[in-house]
């Protein structure tokens, strides 16, 4: 055999071993409404993030859970904040009480599975709503995103997230 | 009198009790929210989400309940049951009460037929046909990094001679943007000067105006109406002056532009009494920190010179890193003046202000307390009377600074010394108050928004105050309120309520 067939086939086994330190693909689900101005104000850190760490194997998904979403609404949000993510309706929270979001903007970082390493905020931006932080100290997502694409998942972590409430429909009696 | 006091306020406090059925939005909510919220929760205003209809509503449901349960909305810093302000923001609490047992209860529509109609919002101005209007040159594009910006624009007035003012109406080009707006005039060239200094329109400057001001003038924010001053008061725009606003854009994450125009209003009669400034910051008149007694800052040279005696201050300016602060300045007052407005001014360390007067007897007038001070929320406070401040009175402020990194907005991390500056990471300790010389009898007028600036009870207008008008009262009392032309009558003081400190003008008008 050529040995140049040799080297193939061993960089090959090295890379699956350990080369990405990623084999499982992850999802980055990001909850969002197009009226809530703290999901605005997010979509030029979430363009960076997405620049940084988009890959194959991490995946960012735009989710809108406000039941008044339609198709149109969601696309005129992509369009008008260029979005560089796939971005899709959840007014029935199908994605929402599978993945446990209650606010948006939240992100959750989760396999195939559906199982969840990370929900929570972005980053600290927002103390509380209305309190923007001049000086941002604790970037949550870019940190569980660096570890997973260089090293083994981290341990499941969570943060409270801050903006709009999403409204729960279970109880509605209309 | 008194015993019929105690049973007209029995009365109206009957009116004003909790209801005990599941609220329904037709029939309670959607008062509330279209009479305190809609006037900026809709398209093209600064207000993020639209709350127009039931469907926009309940589809915020929590998120409403949650923002006014922590007062968090309407916007409204000053504490109401501190002092009162025209304008005021504020939901009771029986409305919030009513909001939340309405979402907990799965926020039913209710019988259509009922829901509360939304007011007629003006498309153009609130005050009229302004007899002076002032636009911006050309549009100004923000940044879109999603940071706070703060531009001053200068616009010449050419006015040939000095006018006088009974109202000044900010109208924002763009309301998505356009957060609150300071207005002043400057006689001196200084900001034209710093405009051809900048290549861009207009030049940045974050704690006001970065140059002197010959008059301050009522300023903007979302949803608040304009004060009109009362017959024979006003300010006078000096001849040739360059009309200053200082616009705050919000953060926003696209660059979008703006053009906003400024409305004015000549007094219909001549001004008896031009409203004064009494300014303070704890500075020498050259601009050195000092410490313990030092002079106004702006020179007053109406009414014969300034009616603050001396200021004092415990401490020198300087605010220690990783320390909270607080300061207390003192005005000494030399004479009897009627105060119309307060406009408190902090930056970002700013935790709480609280302003109060003595007079020599030891009574007192509370005139302002924010305990959770928000520089962006920051706002020129008209009183919904005259406050009277007799000659030996002292004006105390008590200002608390944060220095420390459980302040979110700390400009900086780890936190430094900071003492006063017009920069971001400087701070400030600036209060401004409007004041005219007291006749007697001001105590008994009210600063309504309403244009003229006088009372009238005399609701069915048939020309009398009668019981009639006692009964139209009542009905209206507590139990709604807001903007709509009609509701207003009935709210005296203008500060948003229909409540017992109305009930006491009413009574007061009726007897006289």
């Amino acid at each position: 055999m050529n040995w140049r067939y040799n080297i193939t086939a061993i960089t090959i086994a090295l890379f699956l071993l350990f080369g990405t330190g990623l084999c499982t693909p992850y999802k980055i689900y990001i909850f969002m409404g197009e009226t809530c101005p703290v999901s605005r104000h997010y979509t030029l850190t979430l363009k960076e993030l997405h620049t940084e760490y988009a890959s194959e194997k991490l995946e960012f998904i735009g989710i809108f859970p406000n039941r008044l979403s339609t198709p149109a609404t969601i696309a005129a949000f992509k369009e008008k904040y260029a979005l560089p993510f796939t971005c899709i309706g959840d007014s029935t929270h199908t994605w929402v009480n599978r993945l446990g979001a209650t606010i948006t903007p939240e992100v959750v970082v989760a396999d195939t599975s559906y199982t969840a390493i990370y929900r929570g905020r972005i980053d600290n931006t927002f103390a509380d709503l209305g309190k923007r932080r001049r000086i941002v100290t604790a970037h949550d997502l870019a940190d569980v995103l660096k570890t997973l694409r260089n090293e083994k998942p981290p341990a499941f972590r969570q943060t409270q997230a801050i903006g709009c409430i999403i409204t729960s429909w279970q109880k509605t009696k209309e | 009198m008194r015993p019929l006091t105690l049973s007209i306020l029995a009365i109206l406090l009957a009116f004003d009790s909790p209801r005990a059925e599941t609220p329904t939005f037709s029939k309670d909510v959607s008062s509330i929210i279209y009479n305190n919220c809609t006037s900026c929760h809709r398209d093209g205003e600064i207000g993020p989400m639209p709350l127009t209809n039931y469907s926009e509503i309940a589809a915020y449901a929590d998120m409403i309940k949650h923002v006014t349960e922590t007062q968090y909305m309407p916007p409204w810093k000053p504490d109401y049951n501190y002092s009162q302000h025209i304008g005021a923001r504020t939901l009771t609490k029986t409305e919030i009460n009513t909001i939340s047992n309405w979402v907990n209860a799965g926020f039913p529509q209710g019988d259509i037929a009922l829901e509360a109609s939304i007011p007629e919002f003006p498309t153009g101005s609130v005050l009229g046909t302004p007899d002076l209007v002032l636009t911006m040159a050309e549009p100004f594009t923000i940044r879109g990094n999603n940071e706070d910006q703060y531009q001053v624009f200068v616009i010449p007035t050419h006015l040939t001679e000095d006018r006088e003012i009974e109202a000044v109406e900010f109208r924002p080009g763009n309301s998505r943007i356009v957060h609150h707006a300071l207005i002043g005039a400057d006689i001196t060239g200084t900001a034209r000067q710093r405009d051809l200094e900048t290549p861009e329109y207009g030049y940045e400057s974050f704690g006001a105006f970065g140059a002197p001001t010959a008059v301050v003038l009522p300023g903007y924010t979302p949803g608040a109406k304009p004060p009109i001053y009362p017959k024979g008061v006003g300010h006078i725009l000096p001849k040739n002056s360059d009309l200053l606003i200082q616009v705050h854009y919000a953060p926003w994450p696209l660059a979008e532009s703006d053009q906003s125009s400024i409305n004015i209003f000549f007094k219909k009669e001549p001004i008896e009494r031009e409203v004064g400034f009494i300014s303070f910051a704890p500075l020498t008149t050259d601009g050195k920190t000092l410490s313990r007694i030092f002079r106004v800052l702006l020179g007053e040279e109406r009414h014969g010179g300034t009616p603050v005696e001396k200021i004092q201050i415990d401490k020198l300016f300087v605010i220690p890193k990783d320390q909270i602060t607080t300061f207390r300045t003192t005005l000494f007052i030399n004479r009897d003046i009627s105060l119309l407005s307060i406009y408190p001014h902090m930056h970002l360390l700013g935790k709480s202000w609280e302003v109060y007067a003595t007079d020599p007897q030891g009574n007192r007038t509370n005139l302002i307390r924010i305990e959770d001070w928000d520089f962006n929320w920051q706002g020129n406070y008209t009183f919904t009377q005259y406050q009277k401040i007799a000659a030996g009175s002292q004006i105390h402020a008590i200002t608390t600074y944060d220095n420390t990194t459980n302040n979110p907005l700390n400009p900086n991390y780890p936190p430094r010394n900071l003492t006063w500056g017009e920069k971001t990471t400087d701070e400030m300790l600036l209060l401004v108050m409007e004041y005219i010389p007291y006749r007697p009898g001001d105590e008994n007028i009210a600063l309504t928004v309403g244009r003229g600036g006088e009372i009238s009870i005399d609701f069915n207008g048939n020309g009398q105050k009668d019981f009639a008008d006692f009964l139209l009262f009542v009905q209206n009392f507590g139990l709604n309120r807001g903007d709509t032309s009609y509701q207003r009558h009935f709210d005296l003081n203008g500060d948003g309520h229909i409540n017992f400190t109305d009930f006491i003008i009413f009574a007061n008008q009726y007897a006289a």
